[in-house]
């Protein structure tokens, strides 16, 4: 993608916010800042920023808080800025709906790897479309559609899915999706793919709680069936 | 059996014999102080009672047979025929306390007579020597009696009987009769019955006062050492009641006191530990913040470095360099703080061990200086983002200390005492080795092995970090010097990470549908 991408940091404390701001700029995006999450809701509202960096410890309401207004209405990818690693924030922070999290102290670059990564997500590659039982997916116009209604999946849930339905029926371990879909390194938190698989399966599945679509694969990972 | 289980049931088999010996030596004496008691006072009751029942039953028999036998006589001619003695000796024997009598004389026709009252039951054949011999003893001088009334107990047929004699006065026939003491005997074989059963009612009673005795004492010593053996287990907040004003009751009020002194020192004492925890913590996270602005910026000062003035640039440099340092320590402390607060958490993936190590060190560019033997295909289960860091400080270590080329081996090894497969990585180094005193602090925090050694790049805590990984995993490492030089650290990781069980229950579950929690 060439097309400079439009960034939203909420972030309270200013000397990161102005040096990330700076960072992020320097790398070629367009940045708008904002210091609360109330600020940040408002500014989504007003400017619709392609992609949100978003930090979990905010006055007021907080991160996932906000993560979790935005999905309400919004699948933009975010991008949770966390300054603990403790687990405990990170998978409450990926269940709210975050499609990737990096942990302070950041390097701009590897912030600006994973902007990338996300903004990625979305594009398309080719004109085929596939159908899984009720499931059609337009590889074309970027659409999934359920018993003809449109599905909205965020980008990394959408690509999580057009990669598990670009190999049916086979088994493709966390580690392989985190390439894939998140372009992680083979350091990849295996995390964010059983996320992002439990909020499709919510999307997709009839019955989330017994997917038929999408199948744990134990010792391995995950697998695309079409339905018998 | 385990030694656990063995140790146990020795524990239990001392208590017991410590229990049982007090007890039984408590018992023993009791009872040993009722039996000395009951038996002495029996025997004497019964060594008198015999006595006097004896003395009074013969003394009566022999008073009557005298008076009798001397009335008697009297009305006996001098010279009297067989037939008056015999008529003489069935009167005398008709008496009520049931004797028979033998009676002997010279009669007129110059014959002995032998007149039985009754010869079935009684004859001179049954009177013994030495009691004839005695009845015909004379006796002269005190003019009294010229013979004496003689007695003397026998048994017959295991009966007993009192046998006595004497001759009438003034050349009288000579006379001796038998009573049975069977009755008497009866009496006293019933009294010492009597006696007897009392005696081992008196043991047995001792027995179980002693018992109850015993119980009294021992049930609080026995609370006490329950309650000791709580506490030494850890369960500071143990106290006892007390009953009571005794000795005992004493002994547990000193327990609790020392117990509460105990409880209090060891909060103290935690409390103490988890404040100056909980002070790195939150030191580390406060150090997060303005670490993400510096490293932020010095990136951006880090592009700029070049178009800088060469005097300043390497100033710029140096602060680009120190902060990355600084990241580093205070990532590490962060993490050592985690292990300390058991808050580290394991994200399980499954693995090929092959493809980590080559990963990690081409991540590095370490590629040129290091010789990787590994198959693909081992695939264990742990989190790859620990291992990662294993991998990295050991191999980083070997690289700085050992020098290249640096050797990583990957192979399974059967376990049998987990019963299941194990990884090993050994990484060698062609170093010089690491100095026998050095070698059991190479995996202590901030450890350095001289103080003359130049500064290293490292935190000093990531071979410490290192073994706290390994250790999460339920794995460890082991460091040797190699025969032919350069040192050897050998991570040995189970192929399935066992979680911690406070870990276990909040694992996320990967065979299942993981469905709670979808979209929110």
């Amino acid at each position: 993608m060439t097309r400079v991408a439009f960034l939203l940091l909420i972030e309270d404390d200013e000397a990161v916010r102005t040096a990330l701001e700076m960072s992020l700029t320097r790398q070629g995006h367009r940045v708008v800042t904002a210091a609360t999450g109330e600020d940040g809701l408002k500014l989504l509202r007003e400017q619709r920023p392609d992609l949100i960096v978003l930090d979990v410890m905010l006055p007021g309401i907080d991160g996932f808080e906000v993560c979790r207004r935005i999905r309400r209405t919004d699948q933009l990818p975010i991008i949770l800025l966390t300054a603990r690693s403790d687990d405990i924030d990170v998978v409450v922070g990926l269940e709210s709906g975050a499609d990737d999290y990096v942990v302070k102290p950041v390097q701009g670059r590897v912030l600006d790897a994973r902007i990338r990564a996300v903004m990625r997500r979305g594009e398309r590659e080719s004109n085929d479309s596939a159908t899984f039982g009720s499931i059609v997916i337009d590889r074309a116009a970027m659409t999934v559609t359920k018993n003809g209604a449109d599905l909205q999946l965020t980008p990394t849930e959408l690509r999580l899915l057009l990669e598990l339905s670009r190999r049916p029926g086979q088994a493709l371990s966390r580690q392989q999706l985190l390439r894939l879909v998140w372009e992680h390194d083979y350091l990849g938190d295996s995390r964010l793919v059983d996320a992002c698989v439990q909020r499709l399966r919510a999307k997709v599945e009839d019955v989330p709680s017994s997917p038929k679509l999408i199948r744990t694969v134990r010792g391995v990972g995950y697998r695309l069936d079409a339905p018998a | 059996m385990s030694d656990a289980s063995d140790g146990r049931v020795r524990g239990w088999l001392r208590a017991l014999l410590r229990l049982t010996s007090l007890r039984l030596r408590l018992v023993t004496v009791f009872a040993l102080v009722a039996l000395v008691a009951a038996v002495s006072v029996s025997g004497i009751a019964y060594w008198l009672n015999r006595d006097a029942v004896l003395t009074r039953a013969q003394n009566t028999a022999l008073r009557d047979f005298r008076k009798s036998l001397g009335d008697r006589a009297t009305t006996l001619t001098e010279s009297p025929m067989c037939n008056d003695l015999h008529s003489m000796a069935a009167g005398v024997a008709e008496n009520t306390l049931d004797y028979q009598v033998v009676l002997i004389d010279e009669a007129s026709d110059g014959q002995i007579c032998q007149a039985e009252s009754d010869p079935g039951r009684f004859n001179l054949d049954m009177v013994p020597a030495s009691l004839i011999e005695a009845v015909h003893d004379r006796r002269d001088g005190d003019g009294s009696a010229e013979y004496h009334l003689y007695w003397q107990r026998i048994s017959l047929d295991g009966d007993p009987f009192l046998i006595g004699g004497t001759r009438v006065i003034g050349g009288g026939p000579t006379g001796y009769m038998l009573a049975s003491l069977s009755p008497e005997q009866d009496d006293l074989n019933s009294l010492a019955w009597s006696l007897g059963i009392a005696t081992a009612l008196a043991v047995v009673g001792s027995v179980l006062l002693a018992q109850a005795a015993a119980t009294m004492v021992l049930r609080p010593v026995q609370r006490l050492s329950d309650a000791a053996q709580r506490l030494g287990e850890g369960k500071l907040d143990t106290r006892l009641e007390v009953r009571g004003a005794d000795e005992l009751a004493e002994l547990t009020r000193t327990f609790n006191s020392s117990a509460a002194s105990l409880e209090q020192r060891m909060q103290d004492l935690s409390a103490r530990e988890s404040a100056s925890r909980q002070f790195v913590a939150d030191m580390s996270h406060e150090l997060r913040t303005p670490m993400t602005a510096i490293t932020a910026m010095t990136e951006v000062l880090e592009d700029e470095v070049d178009n800088l003035d060469p005097m300043i640039a390497p100033a710029v440099q140096l602060v680009v360099s120190e902060t990355r340092r600084l990241n580093d320590l205070v990532e590490n402390l962060m993490e050592v703080t985690r292990f300390d607060a058991g808050t580290a958490r394991m994200v399980l993936d499954d693995v090929d061990i092959a493809d980590q190590v080559t990963a990690c060190i081409d991540a590095r560019a370490w590629l040129d200086a290091v010789e990787v033997n590994a198959d693909r295909g081992i695939i264990a289960e742990l989190d790859p983002r620990r291992l990662d860091v294993i991998l990295a400080n050991l191999i980083g270590n070997a690289l700085k200390h050992g020098g290249s080329p640096v050797r990583v081996t990957v192979r399974e090894e059967q376990t049998a005492a987990r019963g299941g497969h194990d990884v090993l990585v050994e990484v060698a180094d062609q170093g010089p080795g690491i100095p026998d005193a050095v070698l059991p602090h190479v995996f202590d925090r901030f450890y350095k092995a001289s103080a003359s050694r130049p500064r290293s790049d490292g935190s000093g805590l990531g071979l410490s970090i290192a073994m706290e990984n390994a250790h999460l995993h339920g794995g460890d490492i082991d460091v040797h010097n190699a025969p032919g030089g350069g040192a050897v650290f050998t991570l040995r990781l189970p192929r399935q990470a066992r979680l911690p069980e406070h870990e276990a229950a909040g694992a996320e579950h990967r065979g299942g549908g993981t469905a709670a929690g979808g979209a929110g």
